[in-house]
């Protein structure tokens, strides 16, 4: 999930070349606005995502000297999520409600109440937990206006693709042989081909072999 | 149509420039070119993958167009989902997965990355060539170890790009063939063939494809 180093993964994704005067100088300004923000225990999310600096997923104060380079906007895009595990969970929202029965001399709890000890005992295993944290880097080559998104995953996709719109308001497009054949310029006959193109499938001819 | 219908009926186009691409590097023995980037090699390598619905066919092996399992998958109906591919232009050797649906790129293995002193280190490919693990860290710290040094990445993004620019290319020249009346002339009965295990004639098949007449072909 990284540009910077080993062998690269990505997915591309068009964004459009030119961009409103003073783009750049605003951008950094949203960019900021839209920086990661570690959960916190008390806090109800169970998972955030926000940009943080390009491998450097704990910076969040985002110098703008380390997300501009000459022609490149560069950005984590980070989500930290609270991991639980299931069994620890229930064995502990299962005890808090015996004790909580106990001292209450009562034999059945609300639907609420349960609601109310899971937050309870959710919010004190977070005080002993860290969250988990995945960051994927994303490039944006401005003058290509294409964005390389160092993942595969729908979900990672889009994400990012919503945080991306919130931030720039600009939205996405991601590569396909339908986009890339749109950037090609088509003559006519080509351009009605294309309409009424139809997939070749093989099949075993009659009488061959 | 919206726009995301538009993409995804057009999606079997990409597994067909797969396709093109693996029945021409094997005409052509590994020797592709383009009219920007002139002849370069490439070929298929490591992994195939075809399918169709809920059918599909992976195959794991160095060359895995060559055997007959690939080509009886196509006969079968399926098209190439992702292949392997090798690109070898002048010293420079790149390997990556191209997801036919998407252009997706996986695996993406640069020659050479420049250290931050700028001397050319060595990348993944060629510690797998030397038999050396894939992935080892091989930065060399400069004297000051905050300083930041951008090269590496301004010159594995220019990688990047060159590969980029090979592979747009050779979908242009993909294009061009495939909206032309020569695909259905031309090309589908010569993928038929190639894909039963028939001898073809890759000298007549470039010449008919490039619409070259036989009395041009005999001036040569």
């Amino acid at each position: 999930m990284s540009a910077l180093s080993g062998s690269l993964s990505y997915a591309r994704f068009f964004a459009p070349r030119s961009l409103p005067r003073g783009f750049l100088d605003k951008s950094h300004e949203k960019i900021l606005h839209h920086a990661m923000r570690p959960l916190r225990p008390e806090e109800p999310d169970a998972e955030r995502s926000g940009w943080c600096v390009m491998g450097d997923p704990l910076d969040v104060d985002l110098p703008s000297g380390r997300i501009y380079l000459d022609g490149f906007l560069n950005l984590g895009f980070r989500t930290d999520r609270w991991a639980i595990p299931g069994p620890l969970l229930k064995t502990r929202v299962r005890e808090a409600e015996t004790k909580y029965r106990e001292k209450s001399g009562r034999e059945k709890l609300s639907r609420r109440e349960r609601t109310e000890i899971k937050e309870v005992v959710t919010r004190e295993l977070r005080k002993r937990l860290v969250p988990t944290t995945r960051v994927i880097d994303l490039t944006w080559s401005l003058e290509e206006g294409v964005v390389r998104f160092f993942s595969h995953t729908e979900r990672n996709a889009l994400a990012m693709i919503e945080l991306f719109q919130k931030t720039f308001a600009i939205e996405l497009v991601a590569e396909s042989p339908y986009t890339l054949a749109q950037r090609i310029e088509l003559g006519e006959d080509e351009t009605q081909a294309w309409a009424d193109l139809e997939m070749t499938v093989l099949a075993p001819r009659k009488g061959a072999r | 149509m919206q726009l995301a219908d538009l993409i995804e009926k057009r999606r079997f186009v990409g597994r067909e420039l797969l396709l093109w691409l693996w029945m021409e590097s094997e005409l052509f023995e590994g020797t592709l070119s383009t009219r920007e980037h002139g002849s370069f090699g490439l070929w298929i390598e490591k992994k195939l993958v075809l399918s169709a619905d809920a059918e599909s066919t992976r195959i794991t092996a160095a060359l895995p167009g060559l055997g007959r399992e690939a080509k009886e998958a196509l006969l079968r109906g399926q098209l190439p989902e992702s292949a392997g591919i090798r690109i070898s232009r002048g010293d420079d050797d790149t390997s990556l997965v191209l997801a036919g649906e998407s252009f997706a790129v996986r695996g993406l293995k640069l020659q050479t990355e420049l250290g931050p002193d700028g001397d050319a280190v060595a990348g993944d490919l060629v510690d797998e060539m030397a038999g050396r693990t894939r992935g080892k860290p091989k930065k060399k710290k400069g004297a000051d170890e905050d300083e930041q040094d951008d090269t590496p990445f301004y010159e594995r993004m220019k990688m990047t790009r060159e590969i980029e620019d090979v592979l747009a290319a050779l979908y242009r020249e993909f294009l061009a063939l495939r909206l032309s009346a020569r695909w259905t002339s031309v090309v589908v009965p010569t993928l038929q063939r190639w894909a039963e295990g028939e001898k073809v004639d890759a000298d007549a098949y470039r010449a008919a494809r490039d619409g070259k007449s036989a009395k041009k072909r005999a001036r040569g």
